[in-house]
């Protein structure tokens, strides 16, 4: 199915954006960063496979 | 002539959105499946990935996939009566094509804590499941579904697993999903063979297929070998694949088939890729088949008529009761044998729940999933 261009580049920018951020976390220890880091990391989702 | 639609489950996990991403990109997802209740924790959700969602929706390729309501709680839960609210507003912003949920009742202290067990086939829970399908349904105005376990006690729940699911969805005119890596873990722990056990389930009723991967778990079963778990952390096993060519020209009605696979298990760009080659292939499996299908699909699943709601919930606090004792003895106790005593000494002893006819083996791993899930995700 075709989706729009912006919306996959939004897509793409926010996944990198979090990439970047979780990768970086750890050495992370300012609190403004790690708020920065709480409110964008994405969840590992359960979804099914909970067997 | 209808299409299956191969999708994927796709949530707000940035590992499941990097290996999905090219394949977005060339345009190969057609559809995909929004486990929507794992955001209601959260105020807000990110534009782009609602802006993504909405692509779907507007474009009616979009289904959601329930994980916490607990159909079979026994007690009326107060997170349950949110979770409907929470759906019907979901529904007014989204089209869903439609909502599905999980069976059984979720273990654990709190409502994202634990993992989906099993139930007896009794009329009681039977009631229990029919009023929360009603609830569901009313709740969303779409057509509703139910997906099998992958988890059985005993031989005898393997058998009559699908006809129960059968008239739980006949209640509303609903539909099942057919998890197919479900079905392999049933073949695989039971020791059946496929057209033993695909003749088990209302395939008239199978709207959606789910194919994913698992993992072997260190216990074994009664000949030896070892157990097979639905975790979706892997590729999807070729059975499973053989499993869809083979179930595919039995399902009349069938319009989706969905690729699921844990984020967690998507980090490496090499899994990733395993990812994508695997909706590929899945898709080349749908694309083959297609051509056998009917010029229209023989159910829409739509409510016949507006579903007739007790004002109160149904509930059997007794069952509720057992429901609590045997997830505090899956999620406490220390080995099998002291499971075993826990439940000897247990209300559900001498019960419909059959607590001595369980496969010590099947226990052990249901011991394995609620330790696993009991602090949450």
């Amino acid at each position: 199915m075709k989706i729009s261009k912006s919306v996959l580049q939004a897509v793409a920018v926010a996944i990198v954006v979090t990439t970047t951020i979780s990768a970086c976390a750890n050495d992370d220890v300012s609190p403004e960063k790690e708020k920065a880091t709480k409110s964008q990391k994405l969840d590992p989702c359960p979804a099914c496979g909970m067997g | 002539m209808p299409k299956i639609l191969s999708s994927i489950a796709c949530n707000l996990d940035t590992h499941i959105l990097l290996a999905a991403l090219p394949l977005f990109e060339q345009q190969k997802i057609e559809a995909i499946e929004w486990s929507f209740d794992t955001l209601f924790k959260y105020e807000e959700i990110p534009e782009w990935f609602t802006d993504l969602i909405s692509e779907f929706s507007n474009q009616g390729r979009l289904v959601g996939h329930g994980v916490f309501f607990s159909l079979f709680s026994g007690k009326w839960l107060p997170e349950q009566d949110i979770w409907l609210k929470k759906l019907t507003a979901f529904s007014e912003r989204f089209k869903f094509d439609h909502i599905t949920e999980h069976f059984g009742f979720m273990t654990g202290s709190d409502f994202h804590k634990g993992a989906p067990i099993g139930i007896p086939y009794t009329k009681s829970f039977l009631d229990i499941g029919i009023d929360r399908l009603k609830r569901i349904q009313d709740a969303c105005q779409r057509p509703v579904g139910l997906e099998n376990l992958a988890f059985s006690y005993s031989l005898e729940e393997v058998g009559n697993h699908g006809d129960f699911l059968s008239k739980l969805v006949e209640s509303v005119n609903g539909f099942i999903i057919l998890d197919l890596h479900n079905l392999y873990c049933q073949i695989h722990n039971f020791r059946m063979d496929f057209e033993d056990i695909i003749v088990l389930y209302p395939l008239e009723k199978v709207r959606e297929l789910h194919i994913s991967g698992g993992s072997w778990d260190e216990r074994k079963t009664a000949t030896g070998e070892k157990i097979r778990r639905d975790t979706h952390d892997d590729r999807v096993p070729e059975e499973v694949f053989n499993l869809l060519s083979a179930t595919i020209p039995k399902c009349p009605n069938l319009k989706f088939v969905v690729l699921e696979q844990m984020g967690t298990a998507l980090t490496s760009e090499e899994n990733q890729l395993a990812f994508q080659r695997d909706f590929l292939k899945m898709d080349a499996i749908v694309k083959s088949i297609n051509y056998a299908f009917p010029q229209s699909l023989p159910n829409n699943f739509l409510p016949v008529n507006r579903a007739i709601l007790s004002r109160f919930p149904l509930e059997n606090l007794a069952l509720f009761e057992q429901q609590q004792q045997l997830s505090y003895i899956l999620e406490t106790a220390e080995n099998f044998g002291h499971a075993q005593q826990l439940l000897a000494k247990s209300a559900l002893h001498q019960t419909e729940w059959k607590v001595e006819n369980w496969e010590p083996y099947m226990l052990e791993t249901a011991m394995a999933i609620a330790q696993k899930w009991r602090n949450g995700f």
